[in-house]
């Protein structure tokens, strides 16, 4: 006879002294995770009697909406490619370079992070604004006779996006570069390849899913900031975050409905891109290795 | 690694990198700081160059009870969610330890938060607590912003006790130990910094949580990033960039004792 732990595990379920030890988590992500998206899908399905996709198509032809959508995803793409192009170069060169530069250049990073992205925005605000700090330095040194009014444009949201994931994007970087097996590169070379060869067959296939993976955690940071686009953007940088917030706090009667499409709309936009990366990114030609627990 | 002195290209090479990197590092930092210089200019607009200095905005923001209420309730906020998400995932791992796996999928869910959007929970979040009236309830929000955290947590404290799995746990058994005493007296001691590491970033993710807060927060005493951002979305003052300089020293003090904490001797890893 089996007992009930056997069974348990023969179905891969728990047994119930650790179903003890994981119930608060089990409780906590279910209601303040899943049941909120699920609450957004039922919402933006309506009531049983409507049409179900009456939301989404009004989601969909309303200008409002489509702009927010846009603004939301082309600016958190723009952030995150140009985050990586600009990380990449220092993540490789700490990487290799190993020892001090890489320890300081981490601490950099971890400052930087503990920096809230509310603060950063703040003072992107004092920076970049009408005479501000940027003003004020140029037209001392007479490199500027006006003001640039960066402000409230949306080269502003960019900078503060980018700076705001760069350190997120840039230790995910060094995470995977650090594994990189030089020994491939050095046996690649002795064989007689070119740079390039080195680079597209010994380089770029073992840093690939890192690239992918730095890539999708810069996008999917970018979707979540609408503070820095409503504190440095113009009336025309809305982006989604701004507008389902007008909608369930300040008109729920009206814009839930709209609001909890929204919200599925976007969780399912970042995780379609989530698998796309994971498919670009592919799993490398690393060796095989037993993975931790965390993994 | 190579460390002969580098000539030429290579040395060229060098010097560019290392030049890139600090442009990279003042890029991060630097525009930060700008924060200071705003906080104590006399006049009450932001001025470039200031037109005298005072420290009276950091007094006036010190002596005013909303923004301190703010503070209280974001510091008791950060230090329930710490507590709470380190706990549970020392939960998670000691789960993990004794029955070798976690049931399908659990790791899924659990480190879900860093991807999906936070916008996006925060909405469902607030149509079900407008439903069963829990909107602004502090507890909601510390729950909410352990489900938050819970992806670091977990994850410092699955990697810390994967070093555990098995033998220790096994010799400590055959000698007599029971689980309870083997948790006390091992596992927690060894994981010691992976604790701390846990403490202070949980602490620090909700410290910094605004978007949770905008939607399912109390309205009367938010919490202090919100109640930052509802003022900078008015206007930006030096009395704002005060208090932004304030909450930044703290963030960058936390951290930087929990770099020496780890740097400290008698670590593992």
């Amino acid at each position: 006879m089996q007992s009930r732990q056997q069974i348990a595990e023969s179905w891969g379920w728990m047994s119930w002294r650790q179903a003890a030890l994981l119930l608060p988590v089990i409780v906590i992500s279910g209601v303040f995770l899943l049941a909120p998206l699920l609450e957004n899908l039922v919402r933006s399905l309506g009531l049983p009697g409507e049409s179900g996709l009456a939301h989404y198509r009004s989601f969909f032809t309303k200008p409002q909406y489509l702009t927010a959508l846009s603004n939301t995803l082309a600016f958190s793409l723009a952030a995150a490619v140009l985050a990586l192009v600009i990380a990449l170069p220092a993540c490789t060169f700490v990487a290799h370079r190993g020892g001090r530069w890489l320890r300081s250049f981490i601490g950099v990073l971890i400052v930087a992070m503990a920096i809230s992205g509310l603060i950063r925005t703040v003072s992107w605000q004092i920076v970049l604004g009408n005479g501000g700090l940027l003003d004020a330095i140029l037209m001392a040194t007479g490199v500027i006779r006006q003001p640039l009014g960066l402000l409230y444009t949306p080269w502003a949201v960019l900078l503060g996006m980018v700076q705001i994931i760069l350190p997120a994007v840039a230790l995910a970087l060094i995470n995977g570069l650090g594994k990189v097996d030089r020994g491939l590169i050095a046996a690649a070379r002795s064989l007689g390849a070119s740079p390039f060869q080195v680079l597209m067959t010994a380089y770029l296939p073992q840093i690939r899913p890192t690239l992918m993976l730095a890539v999708f955690l810069g996008f999917s940071l970018g979707t979540g900031l609408f503070l820095t686009p409503t504190l440095l953007g113009g009336p025309d940088d809305v982006v989604l975050g701004k507008v389902m917030l007008g909608d369930m706090v300040f008109d729920f009667e009206n814009g839930a409905a709209l609001g909890a499409t929204s919200g599925v709309v976007m969780t399912a936009v970042v995780g379609a891109a989530g698998l796309v990366c994971l498919a670009l990114g592919g799993r490398g030609f690393r060796p095989p290795r037993r993975r931790g627990a965390a993994a | 690694m190579n460390r002969r002195p580098a000539r030429g290209w290579d040395g060229l090479r060098a010097t560019a990198g290392a030049a890139y990197v600090l442009c990279l590092a003042i890029f991060l930092l630097l525009p930060a700081l700008a924060i200071f210089p705003a906080s104590i200019g006399e006049s009450e607009f932001l001025e470039f160059p200031p037109s005298g200095l005072t420290l009276h905005w950091f007094q006036d923001v010190l002596a005013d009870q909303d923004w301190l209420d703010s503070a209280a309730f974001s510091f008791g906020l950060a230090l329930a969610t710490a507590v709470l998400a380190t706990f549970l995932a020392v939960l998670v791992g000691i789960a993990q330890l004794r029955y070798h796996r976690l049931p399908k999928g659990l790791l899924a869910v659990l480190l879900a938060p860093l991807w999906v959007p936070h916008v996006a929970v925060a909405t469902g979040l607030f149509s079900l607590c407008l439903s069963w009236g829990w909107v602004g309830r502090a507890w909601v929000l510390v729950l909410a912003n352990t489900m938050l955290a819970l992806p670091l947590s977990v994850s410092l404290v699955l990697a810390a006790f994967s070093v555990f799995e098995g033998n220790l746990w096994t010799a400590a058994a055959v000698l007599g130990a029971r689980p309870r005493t083997i948790v006390r007296t091992i596992l927690l001691p060894l994981s010691a910094t992976a604790l701390l590491s846990s403490l202070v970033l949980a602490f620090q993710s909700a410290w910094d949580e605004t978007v949770l807060a905008l939607f399912i927060g109390p309205v009367d005493t938010p919490p202090l990033s919100v109640r930052i951002y509802a003022y900078v979305s008015q206007n930006l003052t030096p009395a704002v960039a005060a208090v932004a300089a304030m909450v930044a020293v703290l963030s960058i003090v936390t951290v930087t004792v929990l770099g020496l904490a780890r740097k400290a001797p008698g670590r593992r890893s």
